[in-house]
């Protein structure tokens, strides 16, 4: 028995070894050279010790990206979330209507980037649509992406792409809901609201921390957009960490930027291992 | 037995995909570098073709035309006469030639391989005549009749006086430092009758002869009557050159090569693969007219870079094809083109060598004539095959550049002619073929330095060079300094743009001197940015009419052109910007720009009077254009050329009473260093980069005056102001509307001015501010307030915001 069970771990193992192979070599070795770089200086990789760490800890830029990145996450993710959820609830209802209307929201996330940075300067310009829009309407103009206005652009732009994958995750999971707990429930009287928090909700739990994660790593990938809009120095409000590290490689900043890296590195672990363990307690 | 099998089966699929992945991850590879050629450079390949410099017949004003092959001999026609050589090109024979050959010829010759020849000459009206010696040297008179000419249809191209109201009178020709000036004669409609451009000899004693038409004949040489006709059809309807071996034509056109059987003249299928080659050539070299191939008469031709030289040993049906890139050999309808000799090892990718003429010899090798603009000389080299010299040289150094540049290539061709062991294997980042951006190129550069394949040298023009100073990514050389200091004598306050107080990190080879060119009063009254806002705004009130001052329409050029002089006095000690003296550059800038006429149809400001420059002769840097063509009356110019000193000080004088000075602005005694170089402090092979950046020091390389920047290296310096007679240049000038037009031929700068130009050279300072990100900061805010779209304050707390990021990184 004891020697079938070993036998078992170790075909699996077997099983596991090359992505293993693969994960701790483009992954865990990396990083680590990584946390060496953070310690040390950047052309000559002389020891530096936390001298780095304490640096860009008092980088007016680090933090203002740091302020920023936050912000953006702590705006976008709750929102994309709650958005895409009621949407997702409502489109459920719709029956094979609302699988048609699932796909066109996945559009916007085949748009190429090129494309969606292209459209960003169409709209968002001075002399683009959105002012001309304003203009007729009697408002003022705005320069969008020269001002605070252009964190919101970045924002919208973020939900508006992010919004079709989510409503596709929210859906696998409602579809996972026997109908008859709502059958019963609704024989018992509960209300539309009564039974989304006594019973959709709680049942989406699992998918929740799963979508937010996600949710969370895809938002890194808007620096692609405001990259190509705004290149390397945007305005001030949408400046992210992507920005600075893609600045410091620039400027051979090793150290400074591996030392960010391991910074945000840690930040993002602690978040999840937070996320993992509140859901552990409730469940 | 079936769970057995199921589990033995359930195995074998298991390790059939461990292996497929384990086997794709194998098989992963990255595209090789081809950088010299497919032959690594520490192969041990052996056999390659060497390059060696023969002596030309004749005295120093002996003038090569054409260089062909008679029988086993090959033979130079030139100024002086017919030589033969026998032995490649070393040694040669002056051929004597019966007094009834003619004794003078306006045209390159062609030349049977029996001796007999085909001349042109010109008789008193200028018509063309031309005349067939035999072998036995007897000459008789082949009348053609050729169609007229149609490449020429409103007769001359210049025409009108050079007077223009508001144009300086014309300054006396008695003045001793006046520049020569001529006039063009208007009205007059003299076409060029056509003539035969280029001959050759078929097989049988026929000719072949291409007219200015584009028309190639096949010509009976006993009565001259055309045996074919062959006219191109296409874009531009015109051939341009022809090329024969045994069994086939080869024309080329602007659309590309026309094949014909030479038995019976039809025509054959295209070789496509030649085609594809001269097509990425042209689009290599970013020049779509690259193709234009033009048979050299006299002392030389400026050739388009990129061209392709086709020619033919005619042993076989193979074509060679010669280029800045090296000589090719393609078999028609075959599949591939072979380089048979690299032309980044010798003088072919020297980018002021031009090819006159190649030939391929029976003993399989090459001899060439060329010009050399640099020496303005012709060159004779032969290229002989050596079988144990090593196929590629046993080291390689890389260099890495931001952009291409003649002094750069030709600099890499001298070191590399001198040091035959070493190949420098030149990395251009920013090619414009492309979207790579600075950015992209810089995050490249760095990734390969760090990966430990960064290159050796390292050109920092463009480059954030305080960074990599800061960064120890450099070599400190100023050992190497220091010896050329002490051979040469070098400019320490230009040599010290970049040093710090461990030594010399980054050097400029070269700098650039920014000048305002206007008139004697109002450069005594200018001596800052302020003052000379006030001079153009007198000089409007003065020229109410006067389109434009400065010439500067353009917002952006105007701030680019200012920036040098004045942004060294926009830094605080800290590093950040003061925002009083930014606000003082654009306010001052605002004054200047103002003072430009709108259109009054409310067209385009910028289009002003419109004209065509040409510079002839070897000066390429005509300075002062824009004044001569009464675009404007100041000139905000770049002084990047001792070469261009002659222009600058004919064009002050035609101007009259005009002189120039180091540009004022905010910061005083500015340069823009150029060509600045410095040494990866990662490269293993650090010895040889020394002797190559000493070498881009020296006085040999210091001497290529083509616009990057004057020497740092005193004595070139000295040896460049030694300008002879002969090559002084000039321009001719037309403006859009005919009106206008001027010749001026250059005169020779006084020593006094020589000695002005040492002392403001002497006298500089402080290097311009070359920050990139700064510059964009400046011109895109800049121009919205110049233009009106944006408030003073506005404008500068938006550069401030964004250079402060960009700072506190």
């Amino acid at each position: 028995m004891k020697k079938n069970r070993i036998k078992g771990e170790n075909i699996g193992l077997c099983f596991l070894l090359p992505s293993l192979t693969g994960v701790c070599l483009f992954v865990l070795l990396p990083f680590l050279d990584v946390l060496r770089r953070s310690l040390s200086s950047s052309v000559s990789e002389e020891w530096a010790g936390f001298q780095n760490y304490w640096s860009i800890l008092h980088n007016s830029a680090f933090r203002l990206a740091c302020w920023n990145t936050l912000r953006f996450v702590g705006v976008c993710i709750p929102s994309l979330l709650a958005i895409s959820l009621l949407l997702a609830v409502f489109l459920q209802r719709l029956g094979r209507l609302g699988g048609i209307l699932k796909t066109a929201f996945l559009f916007p996330m085949a748009i190429p980037v090129a494309s969606v940075a292209l459209v960003w300067r169409v709209l968002f310009e001075n002399s683009g649509l959105w002012n001309s829009l304003l203009c007729r309407l009697g408002a003022v103009p705005e320069d969008w992406m020269n001002s605070p206005a252009a964190f919101w652009v970045l924002c919208g732009s973020y939900l508006w792409k992010n919004l079709g994958y989510d409503i596709v995750l929210w859906m696998a999971g409602l579809s996972g809901i026997p109908t008859q707990i709502y059958e019963a429930a609704q024989v018992d009287g509960a209300g539309e609201w009564k039974i989304f928090c006594k019973i959709t909700f709680p049942s989406l739990l699992p998918s929740l921390y799963t979508i937010s994660v996600l949710s969370f790593l895809n938002s890194f990938k808007v620096f692609r957009e405001a990259y190509l809009v705004a290149g390397d120095y945007p305005n001030e409000s949408m400046y992210l960490l992507q920005h600075l590290f893609n600045n410091w490689f620039r400027d051979l900043s090793f150290d400074k930027l591996s030392a960010g890296a391991v910074l945000v590195a840690a930040v993002i672990l602690g978040l999840i291992l937070l996320l993992q363990r509140i859901w552990n307690w409730e469940e | 037995m079936r769970p057995k099998l199921k589990r033995y089966g359930t195995k074998l699929i298991s390790l059939f995909l461990s292996s497929a992945l384990l086997l794709s991850a194998v098989a992963c590879s990255t595209g090789g570098d081809s950088s010299l050629s497919d032959i690594p450079s520490n192969s041990s390949a052996k056999g390659r073709y060497v390059e060696e410099e023969f002596s030309l017949p004749g005295g120093d004003g002996n003038i090569p035309l054409s260089l062909d092959q008679t029988g086993d001999k090959l033979r130079l026609t030139s100024s002086e006469g017919i030589f033969d050589s026998s032995d490649n090109g070393k040694t040669w024979e002056k051929v004597a030639f019966e007094a009834e050959a003619p004794e003078t010829f306006s045209s390159p010759a062609a030349w049977g391989t029996d001796g007999s020849a085909v001349f042109t000459t010109s008789d008193d009206s200028g018509k063309s005549r031309y005349w067939l010696m035999d072998k036995s040297r007897k000459k008789r008179e082949l009348v053609l009749n050729l169609p007229e000419n149609e490449t020429f249809t409103d007769g001359v191209l210049l025409s009108g006086s050079d007077d223009k109201s508001g144009a300086p009178e014309d300054s006396s020709e008695d003045s001793a430092s006046s520049a020569a000036e001529t006039s063009v004669a208007s009205g007059s409609s003299a076409v060029p009758e056509n003539s035969i451009q280029k001959f050759s000899f078929l097989h049988d004693g026929s000719l072949l002869g291409l007219d200015q038409n584009g028309v190639l004949y096949h010509i009976d040489p006993e009565t001259g009557s055309f045996l074919h006709t062959l006219e191109a059809t296409g874009t531009y309807n015109q051939y341009i050159d022809f090329v024969l071996t045994t069994d086939t034509l080869l024309v080329r056109s602007y659309d590309g090569v026309d094949l014909f059987h030479l038995t019976d003249w039809t025509l054959k299928e295209r070789d496509s693969v030649l085609e594809d080659f001269l097509n990425s050539s042209r689009q290599s070299t970013g020049n779509p007219e690259a193709t234009v191939q033009t048979n050299v008469s006299s002392s030389g031709n400026v050739f388009l870079t990129g061209d392709i030289l086709l020619f033919s040993d005619r042993q076989d049906d193979s074509i060679y094809l010669c280029s800045q890139n090296g000589v090719y050999r393609h078999i028609l309808g075959g599949s591939s083109i072979e380089q048979v000799i690299n032309g980044a090892l010798n003088t072919l990718s020297d980018p002021t060598f031009h090819v006159q003429k190649i030939l391929k010899l029976s003993d399989d090798s090459f001899t060439l004539l060329g010009w050399n603009e640099t020496d303005e000389s012709h060159k004779l080299l032969n290229y002989l095959y050596d079988p144990n010299m090593s196929a590629v040289p046993e080291k390689e150094l890389k260099a890495y550049a931001f952009s291409d540049s003649t002094e750069l290539r030709q600099a890499i061709a001298m070191y590399q002619k001198a040091n035959p062991d070493i190949y420098i294997n030149l990395e251009l980042a920013l090619s414009g073929s492309d979207a790579m951006t600075v950015s992209d190129a810089l995050r490249t550069l760095n990734t390969n330095i760090m990966a430990g394949k960064g290159p050796d040298v390292i050109f920092l023009d463009g480059m954030p060079v305080q960074n990599y100073l800061q960064k120890g990514l450099l070599t400190e050389i100023g050992d190497l300094v220091k010896e050329v200091e002490d051979s040469d004598g070098l400019f320490e306050n230009i040599l010290s743009a970049y040093k710090t107080d461990e030594g010399y990190y980054a050097v400029p080879t070269r700098f650039v001197l920014p000048i305002l060119d206007a008139d004697k009063e109002s450069l005594s009254s200018v001596h800052d940015l302020a003052s000379l806002a006030d001079a153009v705004d007198k000089l409007r009130k003065e020229h109410p009419d006067q389109k434009s001052v400065t010439g500067l329409t353009d917002a952006a050029s105007l701030l680019k052109a200012l920036y040098p002089a004045n942004s060294p006095a926009w830094f605080q000690t800290d590093g950040t910007l003061k925002q009083d003296a930014l606000s003082e550059f654009l306010q001052q800038a605002k004054r200047i720009f103002d003072t430009n006429l709108p259109d009054e149809d409310g067209g385009d400001p910028q289009d002003g009077l419109g004209y065509a420059s040409v510079s002839f002769g070897k000066n390429g840097m005509a300075m002062g254009t824009e004044l001569t063509s009464g675009n404007s009356l100041i000139s905000l110019e770049n002084f990047s050329s001792i070469g261009g000193l002659p222009s600058l000080v004919s064009v002050n004088d035609k101007m009259q009473n005009y002189g120039y000075a180091p540009q004022p602005g905010q910061a005083g005694n500015v340069f823009l260093p150029a060509g600045v170089v410095g040494i990866n402090a990662k490269s293993s092979q650090q010895e040889e980069a020394k002797t190559f950046v000493k070498f881009l020091l020296s006085s040999e390389v210091q001497a290529i005056d083509q616009g990057l920047g004057m020497p740092v290296n005193k004595k070139t310096f000295e040896q460049l102001c030694q300008v002879k007679d002969s090559s002084l240049g000039g321009i001719a000038v037309i403006s859009s509307d005919s009106s206008y037009s001027i010749n001026l031929t250059f005169r020779k700068p006084t020593e006094e001015e020589y000695d002005a130009l040492r002392e403001t050279v002497e006298g500089l300072e402080i290097p311009a501010t070359q920050d990139t990100i700064i510059l964009d900061a400046v011109l895109q805010s800049g121009q919205a307030y110049l233009e009106g779209k944006l408030e003073l304050n506005d404008a500068v707390q938006e550069i401030l915001k964004k250079v402060a990021l960009y700072l506190s990184e």
